[in-house]
C-alpha cells in the first residue's frame, strides 16, 4: 500500500524540483541529488523485492521501517550539510559586509585616527 | 602607544553622543571608532553631525560581526590596544587608561573590566547566570573569572590580530575561556558600571536563557574541538 504513497511522493518531489529549476531557484548541482533520490525511490517502488531482501537480511520487523530509516538517514545528512553550507555562506556574507564598510572608511581618507 | 575604543552601536541615537563625549573628555589620547551596525534610527546622522569616527555596515551583522569590523580596523591601523566599549553609557571611559597601564605592567593579553573583582555579586537571576559561567570557566580552565559577561574588555595587539582574522571569535565569555585555554593571560580589573541611560537592553528573558544555553554548551563542549588559531 505504501508504495503508492512512495510513487506519489516521488512525483511531487520531482515536480517541485523541476519548477524550482525553471524559476532559477535551484542550482543544477543540487538538483542532481534530488533526481538521484527520486530515481532510487522509483526503483524500489517498482522492485520492492530489493527492500524486502535488505530488510530481511538486516533483521527489520517490517520493510517499511527499513525504508523510513533509510530516508531519515538521507534527510539528516542533508540537514547537516545544509547547516555547514549555511555557516560558510554566513561567514562569507559577514566578511563581505565588513570589507565594504572598511573600504568606505579608507576611501574617505580619514586621517583622524591620530586625533 | 595607540589605543582604540571600539563602540558597536545599533539604534543608539539617545546614548551615542554622551558615550563619545565621555571618551573624549575622560580618555584623551584614546581614539574611538563607532561601528554602526545597520541602525534604522538617526545614529549615523548624529555621529556625522558631531564629527565622530564611524563605520557604517551596509547590513546588520550583530555584535560579533560588528565588533570584528572594529578589530579589523584596529589591526589595519596598527593599534597597540583595543577596548570594547558599549554605546549605551554603561561603561566609564575613565577606566580605559588604567586598564592599559595594567596590561603594560603585567603583560595581560585581555583585561576584563570587572564589576565584581573587589565587590561581591548582588543576588539576581542575571547574576546567577554570571556565577554559572564563572563556575564553568573555572571548571574547564582552572581560572576564576569574576565577571565573564562584562562587556568592557581590553585586548592587546596579538588579540586584535586574532579577533580580526579567526573564525567565530566573538567578544563573549566562551571566547575568553578559549583564550585562557590557549595559554593567553586574561586578567580582571575592578571598574564601576552605570545602569543604562536610555533605551532598552538587548537581552530580554527568552534571549537571556538562549544566550546562557549557548555560552554554557560552547564552554563545556564545543570549545574542546576548536583548532587553535594562528
Amino acid at each position: 500500500m505504501y508504495w503508492t504513497f512512495l510513487i506519489a511522493g516521488v512525483i511531487f518531489a520531482l515536480t517541485y524540483v523541476v519548477v524550482k529549476i525553471r524559476h532559477h531557484q535551484l542550482a543544477t548541482a543540487d538538483a542532481v541529488f534530488w533526481f538521484l533520490f527520486a530515481l532510487i525511490l522509483i526503483v524500489i517502488a517498482i522492485f520492492p523485492q530489493i527492500v524486502f531482501f535488505f530488510s530481511n537480511l538486516l533483521g527489520f520487523e517490517s520493510p517499511a521501517n527499513f525504508v523510513f530509516l533509510c530516508l531519515l538517514v538521507v534527510v539528516i545528512y542533508r540537514q547537516l550539510s545544509a547547516s555547514v553550507e549555511n555557516a560558510r555562506l554566513r561567514t562569507k556574507l559577514t566578511q563581505l559586509t565588513q570589507s565594504v564598510a572598511l573600504s568606505q572608511v579608507s576611501d574617505e581618507g580619514q586621517g583622524d585616527a591620530s586625533r | 602607544m595607540k589605543v582604540l575604543a571600539i563602540v558597536p552601536a545599533y539604534n543608539e541615537e539617545d546614548n551615542i553622543v554622551s558615550t563619545i563625549e565621555d571618551l573624549q573628555r575622560n580618555a584623551p589620547g584614546v581614539d574611538h571608532i563607532i561601528i554602526n551596525d545597520g541602525s534604522s534610527d538617526a545614529t549615523e546622522a548624529i555621529c556625522r553631525a558631531h564629527g565622530f569616527n564611524i563605520i557604517t555596515l551596509p547590513m546588520n551583522l550583530g555584535l560579533a560581526g560588528g565588533f570584528q569590523t572594529g578589530m579589523k580596523y584596529a589591526f589595519q591601523r596598527g593599534y597597540d590596544y583595543a577596548v570594547q566599549f558599549d554605546a549605551d553609557g554603561q561603561h566609564s571611559a575613565a577606566y580605559i587608561m588604567p586598564m592599559v597601564e595594567q596590561a603594560e605592567r603585567d603583560g595581560s593579553d585581555i583585561i576584563i573590566g570587572s564589576r565584581f573583582c573587589a565587590q561581591k555579586k548582588p543576588v539576581s537571576a542575571r547574576m546567577a547566570g554570571s556565577a554559572l559561567i564563572t563556575a564553568m570557566i573555572r571548571l574547564t580552565t582552572g581560572q576564576k573569572v569574576q565577571d565573564p559577561t562584562s562587556g568592557m574588555r581590553l585586548f592587546d595587539r596579538d588579540m586584535i590580530r586574532q579577533f580580526a582574522h579567526n573564525y567565530d571569535f566573538s567578544p563573549e565569555p566562551d571566547t575568553m575561556a578559549l583564550c585562557i585555554r590557549n595559554g593567553y593571560r586574561v586578567s580582571e580589573m575592578q571598574v564601576e558600571m552605570r545602569d543604562r541611560v536610555a533605551g532598552e537592553s538587548y537581552l530580554n528573558f527568552t534571549k537571556s536563557v538562549a544566550y546562557m544555553l549557548r555560552v554554557c554548551i560552547s564552554i563545556m563542549f564545543v570549545q574542546w574541538f576548536r583548532k587553535k588559531g594562528n
